[in-house]
């Protein structure tokens, strides 16, 4: 418990690795509350860790396979990584548990809409709506819904509006309801809901088009202009912006298309080179370069990029385990330090744990070493590697029968496999 | 419905032809479409070299045509072929296909005997028109990273390429649709070729990833080309007028072209779709050049004011009400934009009104055709889809690289969908792209042509389709061009009046029929027609009885156009 409050304490901070170590931990020792599985769930899909985050969710819904809790929202992070099948597979089974639940109605109909199932996701939603008449996001998504076709404007509008009633009052809400009366030939009350949208953002594009086309119809023929115009410059604009912030990540896609063909690898390197001075927020375009310079033999120089990729995103255990296998040789309390942060930051890697085994060993510390190794096993039981150095380093604290037995699970793992 | 036999009636002063006696199916029987390309004896198969590197060029398939070329009055097929790509085996051969229609709803490959040489580059579109106004139709076809080619009908059943001498083959740009049409209206037909993107195989040829899967490459990978306007001499030869006619300063991403008089000003202007940028109206000035009006006119982008990936298109007046609308392909998630022509110089985004958009959104839509296939006197919306991943199931799931076809029937203006009632062979999942359409059989109804990317064509015969009366016609400019294209044909029946515009243009990558058909649903008695030709002159036909295709030469019914007359009243 004392790890989990730790963890809300951090994460109220924004201190979100040393949040991220606490609910680990909380978790390890605990894996049967789903209070401590959700909470590292949360915070790994919060810091962008979604494929982590799912393998948390997953993991604990092995154990338990009806926590709703767990159910939806592994359903919510599917959603959010557009991955609409299993999705609704959650939301399915989480519906088996409680048929009653409207935000699972709600899960189902949004995974359906994702799958183009349009009629099932309305007939989901209004389920949800139906034992949750307030529920204003799923009033909102039955008002698009219904916005797209003319034989349902009319739901399209009375379910806008009830999401507005419901508190969703919001910029989209009114551009979406605007855009409905404009359908139906009520240009005023199309203006009345697209100025709404533009005082909640005056900076939104589209409400500006639909309202060009609402001053027209109404005959404000300067006010149509006045509004296109604007809609022009806004859309320059944005565009401008759009190309700034994705140069950085285009020669970023060059890079690897380049590394993908291996061409010479200065071509792809100047590219990555180019695309971290474009978007000096693109850490994995440090990473590359760091990759690119430690095949090359540098390793001074991918240590300095691989630094430069962590103070962009401190939160990625990789980029703590390469510089650890940087520093390895030159500074190996550095590389200590570095592996044991890729450790708090995901503890599930089995070499995060077996190369600290083997710094550890380097300092005769093995003790260390052996709690080290049998981490790595616990987290992989198939790689052979962790037994051997179990076999290599546990007669140094007196534990040769032991040792004999890794080793014989080393032969076995090993027996038939290339050397290579 | 009452049985009854077409007719021929020869009209006094015109030269009419009666290429039918066709009775009738069952009455009572609705329209299907019935899948015959094995039994018309095509056997063509497109192919598109896919790698693992999945090359965008790979995805976007090629068109298909209708072409009448010996004149024996029965509309013959031509199939454009791929092309080559790294990792595939260049010996394969690449050959574009011509069947000849022999009249007894089968095909005969003459592909050879016509002179039509082997496919040395990636094809992409072709385009049917009558450059030269000899009486015999031509056409062009347009490549990915090589020249265009034009081939001149030598009126013997034999072509000849004339790319060189006309002076059309084009820079080597990724050429995609292209159209004939007269844009000065000096009685030769010019030629619009559409530019897609900057992408060739020996340059900005990335590999695109979404995360660790290979996928093709989307427009936003790749920047756009401009358009090509080709000016006709009259003598056999052309001049690239792109920069002076003001189209070739803007860079879009096209891929379909349709040309349209939206303004009914006697001038045919030209709408491209974009692929992911904004689509143009190009709207003829009369002096040659033109303006660009997409966004003013409300045509460049979605309902919402977002640009949507452009893929084919096709004009015609959906809602009778005389005016030329529009019908844009897109991608999935989008939809099938229904832009209707308001008559005050904007067009509204009609496709939820319409009942369109529902339907059309689970499918990437290509090839397209507003056509009447019910003869029921109201254009009918036929789309070819199929996804531009091969892998989009693995991409997204609920998205499948295979689709099924999509027939919308205009009910009174509303589009219901009736794809799953009208052939079983409209509901089977294909790699769809070009999209052409023709009464291939003369009998009365419009049959389709869909090439698919990968695979064999299907030809898909129109059953049922005259069990209502119907009246096709074909124009002899003698004036305007030899084809007539970019004469408004006006007919009126009962109370109604319908409006047609001649081309062979529309579509993606294809080229139809340009015979302009009408349905005219269960009315038996006579129609009245009405053709404003491009050069201004005005032919008036009365007492045409339906069931019948008619020739109509300009200036037959001596009615000299006043000035007033060559602008066509809306």
């Amino acid at each position: 418990m004392l790890n989990y409050q730790l963890g809300i304490l951090y994460q109220a901070r924004n201190q979100f690795q040393k949040a991220i170590a606490q609910y680990w931990k909380s978790r390890s020792l605990d894996q049967d509350s789903d209070l401590y599985s959700l909470a590292l769930a949360s915070i790994l899909f919060h810091c962008k860790q979604r494929r982590e985050a799912i393998q948390v969710l997953q993991t604990f819904l092995e154990r338990h396979p009806k926590s709703l809790p767990g159910i939806r929202f592994l359903c919510r992070i599917y959603i959010q990584e557009s991955q609409f099948d299993q999705a609704l597979a959650s939301a399915q089974k989480g519906l088996v548990l409680d048929p009653g639940d409207s935000y699972g109605h709600y899960l189902l109909g949004i995974s359906h809409k994702g799958l183009m199932q349009f009629e099932e996701a309305k007939a989901a939603l209004e389920q949800a709506v139906a034992l949750a008449p307030s529920y204003a996001e799923a009033r909102l998504e039955l008002g698009l819904l219904y916005s797209a076709d003319h034989k349902t404007f009319g739901l399209a509008v009375e379910n806008l509006k009830l999401a507005l009633s419901s508190g969703l009052v919001r910029p989209d809400v009114h551009k979406n309801l605007g855009f409905v009366f404009l359908k139906l030939g009520e240009y005023e009350q199309a203006v009345e809901q697209l100025e709404l949208a533009l005082q909640g953002r005056p900076d939104y594009v589209e409400p500006h088009y639909l309202l060009a086309d609402a001053f027209r119809k109404l005959g404000m023929r300067e006010k149509a202009a006045a509004a296109l115009k604007r809609f022009q410059s806004l859309r320059t604009a944005a565009r401008e912006r759009l190309a700034l912030e994705n140069r950085g990540p285009r020669l970023y896609a060059k890079g690897m298309d380049l590394l993908s063909k291996q061409a010479a690898p200065e071509q792809a390197y100047a590219a990555f080179l180019q695309s971290v001075e474009a978007s000096p927020g693109m850490d994995l375009g440090f990473y590359r370069l760091a990759q690119i310079d430690y095949k090359r033999g540098d390793r001074q120089r991918a240590a300095d990029w691989i630094r430069q990729a962590i103070q962009v995103y401190p939160l990625d255990a990789r980029y703590h385990f390469v510089l650890a296998r940087l520093l390895e040789q030159t500074h190996v309390a550095g590389s200590l330090d570095a592996v044991r942060t890729a450790i708090e930051l995901n503890p599930t890697n089995a070499d995060y744990h077996n190369f600290l085994g083997n710094l550890l060993f380097q300092r005769d510390d093995f003790q260390g070493a052996v709690q080290a190794y049998r981490r790595s096993v616990e987290m992989d039981p198939d790689d052979p590697i962790p037994h051997l150095n179990l076999a290599t380093t546990l007669p140094k604290i007196g534990a040769a029968q032991e040792a004999e037995r890794e080793r014989e699970i080393y032969f076995r793992l090993t027996r038939g496999r290339n050397p290579e | 419905m009452r049985r009854r036999l077409s007719t021929a009636v020869l009209f006094p002063l015109l030269a009419v032809e009666a290429w039918a006696l066709v009775e009738s199916p069952n009455p009572g029987s609705s329209v299907t479409f019935q899948d015959v390309t094995e039994q018309a004896g095509i056997r063509f198969s497109h192919r598109n070299s896919p790698t693992p590197k999945r090359y965008a060029v790979a995805t976007v398939g090629s068109g298909c045509g209708f072409i009448d070329f010996d004149k024996d009055g029965y509309q013959d097929i031509l199939l454009i072929n791929g092309g080559w790509t790294p990792g595939t085996d260049k010996n394969l051969p690449f050959d574009h296909s011509l069947y000849r229609n022999r009249g007894d709803g089968t095909f005969q490959e003459v592909t050879t005997q016509a002179g039509i040489e082997a496919n040395q580059y990636y094809g992409m579109g072709v385009a049917v028109g009558d450059y030269d106004n000899d009486g015999f139709d031509d056409f062009f076809i347009t490549n990915f990273a090589g020249p265009d080619l034009l081939y001149r009908n030598n009126g013997d059943g034999t072509f000849r390429n004339r790319s060189m001498a006309a002076g059309v083959g084009g820079d080597g740009r990724w050429s995609s649709s292209a159209a004939f049409f007269d844009f000065d209206n000096d009685g030769f037909l010019d030629l619009y070729v559409v530019g897609y993107t900057d992408h060739s195989l020996d340059k900005n040829n990335p590999i695109c990833k979404h995360g660790p899967i290979v996928a093709t490459c989307g427009p936003e990978a790749f920047n756009g080309v401009p358009d090509v306007l080709f000016r006709n001499h009259g003598d056999g030869t052309f001049a690239e007028v792109g920069q002076k006619a003001r189209v070739a300063q803007f860079a879009g991403k096209g891929l379909g072209v349709a040309p349209l008089d939206y303004d009914r000003d006697g001038l045919v202007d030209i709408y491209v779709a974009n692929d992911g940028v904004d689509n143009f109206l190009f709207r003829n000035q009369g002096d040659g050049s033109f303006s660009e009006v997409g966004l003013l006119t409300g045509t460049a982008l979605d309902e919402n004011g977002e640009p949507q990936a452009g893929m084919g298109v096709v004009a015609g007046d959906y809602d009778g009400d005389g005016l030329l609308d529009l019908a844009v392909t897109n991608l999935d998630l989008e939809y099938l934009a229904l832009y209707k022509n308001m008559g005050d110089g904007f067009f509204e985004d009609m496709s939820s009104r319409a009942g369109v958009l529902a339907p059309s959104r689970p499918f990437v839509g290509f090839g397209l055709g507003l056509i009447d296939v019910d003869n029921d006197s109201d254009p009918d919306l036929v789309v070819a889809n199929g996804h531009i991943m091969d892998n989009a199931a693995q991409l997204r799931a609920g998205a499948s690289y295979r689709q099924p076809k999509l027939l919308l029937e205009n009910v009174g203006g509303l589009y219901e969908d009736v794809t799953s009632e009208r052939g079983e062979v409209l509901t089977v999942p294909q790699v769809s792209r070009g999209l052409a359409w023709a009464d291939y059989d003369n009998d009365g109804d419009l049959d389709v042509l869909v090439s698919n990317c990968g695979g064999s064509p299907v030809l898909l015969r129109n059953e049922g389709g005259n069990e209502n009366a119907w009246l096709q016609l074909k124009l002899v400019g003698k004036k305007s061009n030899r084809n007539g294209f970019g004469a408004l044909v006006e007919l009126k029946f009962g109370e109604k009046r319908l409006v047609s515009q001649v081309t062979s243009a529309g579509s993606y990558l294809s080229a139809s029929d340009y015979r302009v058909h009408f349905g005219l649903g269960e009315y038996q008695g006579n129609v009245e027609i009405t053709v404003y030709w491009p050069s201004g002159i005005r032919d008036h036909l009365r007492e045409l009885q339906p069931r019948q295709i008619v020739v109509v030469e300009e200036g037959s019914t001596n009615h000299p156009a006043t000035a007033a007359e060559a602008r066509v009243p809306g």
